[in-house]
């Protein structure tokens, strides 16, 4: 029976199509949940250099100028009792904690902004 | 001897799967333990940060205060804290947020009314930070330090005290 398509190419096609299939939908919810997590770290890391700056301020009463780390479409948001940090739908926060006698100008900038930091 | 023509699966290949699975394998617990590690190494540094931050607010919420012979004199007094106003401060004043918690102490007894309970026990990531410090709840006399410094007489000016802070989540 020569030149017949033997089954066990058949087979080994639609095995390799299939593993294909799975592999490639495995990669994009990876890939989506690698993107997410990188977000989610991002936010975390400018929300720890943030707090770091401040409470060094109200811990030691200086002035300091502060450059949070950039990072696209990132905002920073404080007032008397939070800090926020947000990115689309994503967002961190340190709330609870008591930032009266610390002066942030201005209260919310964009990650990457130069903002003043005096007790 | 028989031929085995369209036979599905030669020994060789099936070697080779498994070979290829456990290599995916290894590589996959691989990438999940170092996923599992930077994730802990995150939690722990950012509990420190809490933690160091917290201490440093509270050794520099009263310094201790010298008096004019000192201060007339140009000394300042480096590393000794005034503790008295410890029992007024909250969580909220040494920068704790609301999701962590706090157990924190002074010379082993409780110096922060909200930071008065120990349930780190369970938890899997705890911060601890110790600081060595003195203590002194008045004002100090130049000639009273100096008689420190020269150890004319033991002196009672100030009290190695350790402060310790332990966060969690």
């Amino acid at each position: 029976m020569k030149g017949q398509v033997s089954l066990d190419i058949l087979l080994a096609l639609v095995a390799a199509i299939i593993l294909f299939g799975i592999l490639t939908l495995h990669n994009e919810n990876l890939g989506t949940n690698i993107e997410e997590t990188n977000l989610q770290n991002n936010l975390q890391t400018i929300l720890l250099d943030t707090y770091s700056a401040i409470g060094t301020v109200k811990a030691y009463g200086v002035t300091t100028t502060y450059i949070s780390p950039a990072l696209d479409d990132c905002t920073v948001a404080t007032d008397n009792t939070s800090i926020t940090v947000t990115s689309g739908t994503e967002s961190k926060v340190y709330s609870g904690i008591d930032l009266s006698d610390v002066a942030i100008t201005p209260s919310g900038f964009i990650c990457g902004d130069i903002v003043n930091i005096s007790k | 001897m028989k031929t085995q023509k369209g036979q599905f699966f030669s020994i060789d290949f099936l070697i080779a799967m498994a070979i290829a699975v456990l290599a995916l394998g290894m590589l996959l617990h691989v990438y999940e333990l170092n996923t599992y590690e930077q994730k802990e190494a995150r939690i722990q540094n950012e509990l420190t940060l809490i933690a160091m931050n917290s201490s440093n607010i509270l050794l520099n919420t009263t310094k201790c205060e010298a008096g004019t012979s000192l201060t007339d004199k140009g000394y300042e007094l480096h590393g000794c804290t005034d503790t008295s106003s410890w029992s007024g401060l909250t969580k909220a004043n040494l920068m704790i947020p609301a999701e962590f918690d706090c157990y924190i102490t002074k010379g082993g007894s409780v110096a922060i009314d909200e930071c008065d309970i120990d349930d780190s026990a369970t938890k899997s990531n705890i911060a601890v930070i110790e600081r060595s410090f003195l203590e002194e709840n008045s004002n100090i006399s130049k000639s009273a330090y100096e008689q420190c410094l020269d150890n004319e007489v033991a002196c009672t000016l100030y009290a190695p005290t350790e402060l310790v802070v332990k966060i969690w989540k």
